[in-house]
């Protein structure tokens, strides 16, 4: 009966170290399954600097008749390039443009990315970057072409 | 060997494992602690940096306003080479504003050396430096010009 009485508690003291070590297993498995602190901070960030991007890149003023990004996109997608800006297509002008641009910022600073003009095919050629396989980060600035007729500049940095 | 003196020996035995258990969980528990820590302080640093770069992309000091209507996420390229003195003239103001932080401007597109220093105060020993880089549009009067540049803000942290 002693001998019995005995056992009882060393399987009890063993089913306590067991639970003990779990909880302490759970806790460490939980903190390192923990999101990053700067995570939503790091998004914010990268919200902003895409935001900017777009609206920055889009009222660049260039050398084909002091015209903006924004107009030769507008060009480019209502008459597929029939301005001519230095013996280029307002297409492939514009396509330069902003190849120079991300060369200069997202590239250079290391960022994967991927850049498009949605609403019309004639737009289609303006793309730079290879499409976000997982999680991105999206933002899309409109640009109205004629009434009824609007494209998009979208760009989405993935992570 | 003594019946009392194996009991012994055992006893001994749970407590060594019971405290070695408790130093493993301890130090575990300050690691966890310290890395939160960190983490807590980068994302602070982030986020400090994040706002001082929204703070300097909209000073009326520098901003593009035409007939009072003000153009968004833009910079004055004559009043940015002006900034500096009025920074020297107010220096515990924008110290309240930006606090420990080095806050430059260069021209991106069309391709550029343009560099433009706008706030620095270097803190000389620091733990942790955080860099974010917004797009803006650089306005020049005289040419009636939009270019592409970007505010790069490094913000300071010290333990």
């Amino acid at each position: 009966m002693r001998h019995g009485k005995r056992s009882q508690m060393e399987i009890m003291g063993l089913a306590i170290i067991v639970i003990l070590v779990s909880i302490g297993m759970l806790f460490a498995l939980m903190w390192m399954l923990q999101a990053p602190a700067t995570k939503p901070v790091q998004r914010a960030k990268e919200s902003v600097l895409i935001a900017n991007f777009l609206n920055t890149a889009a009222g660049v003023t260039t050398e084909c008749n002091q015209r903006t990004v924004r107009e030769l996109l507008r060009d480019c997608a209502l008459t597929g390039g029939v301005t001519t800006c230095l013996g280029q297509s307002s297409c492939d002008y514009v396509n330069s443009i902003l190849e120079t641009m991300f060369n200069e910022t997202l590239d250079a600073w290391g960022y994967d990315y991927y850049f498009t003009v949605e609403g019309t095919g004639r737009t289609s050629a303006i793309n730079f970057g290879e499409p976000c396989p997982g999680e991105r980060e999206r933002k899309s600035a409109p640009l109205p072409v004629q009434p009824g007729f609007e494209i998009s500049l979208v760009l989405e940095l993935c992570r | 060997m003594a019946k009392a003196q194996i009991k012994m020996f055992e006893t001994v035995g749970v407590l060594v494992v019971f405290f070695f258990l408790l130093v493993v969980g301890a130090v575990f528990y300050f690691n966890v602690q310290e890395s939160a820590m960190e983490k807590e302080l980068k994302k602070q640093v982030l986020l400090r940096s994040l706002q001082a770069a929204q703070r300097a992309t909209f000073l009326p000091e520098l901003d593009c306003s035409f007939l009072s209507v003000t153009k968004e996420n833009c910079f004055d390229l004559r009043k940015l080479e002006v900034f500096p003195d009025l920074v020297e003239e107010r220096e515990q103001d924008y110290f309240r504003m930006f606090g420990y932080a080095n806050i430059t401007v260069k021209k991106v597109f069309p391709e550029s050396d343009d560099f433009y220093l706008m706030y620095i105060k270097t803190l000389d020993e620091y733990s942790d430096a955080t860099k974010s880089l917004i797009p803006v549009l650089l306005y020049d009067p005289v040419l009636r010009t939009y270019d592409f540049g970007v505010i790069e803000v490094t913000t300071y942290a010290s333990r």
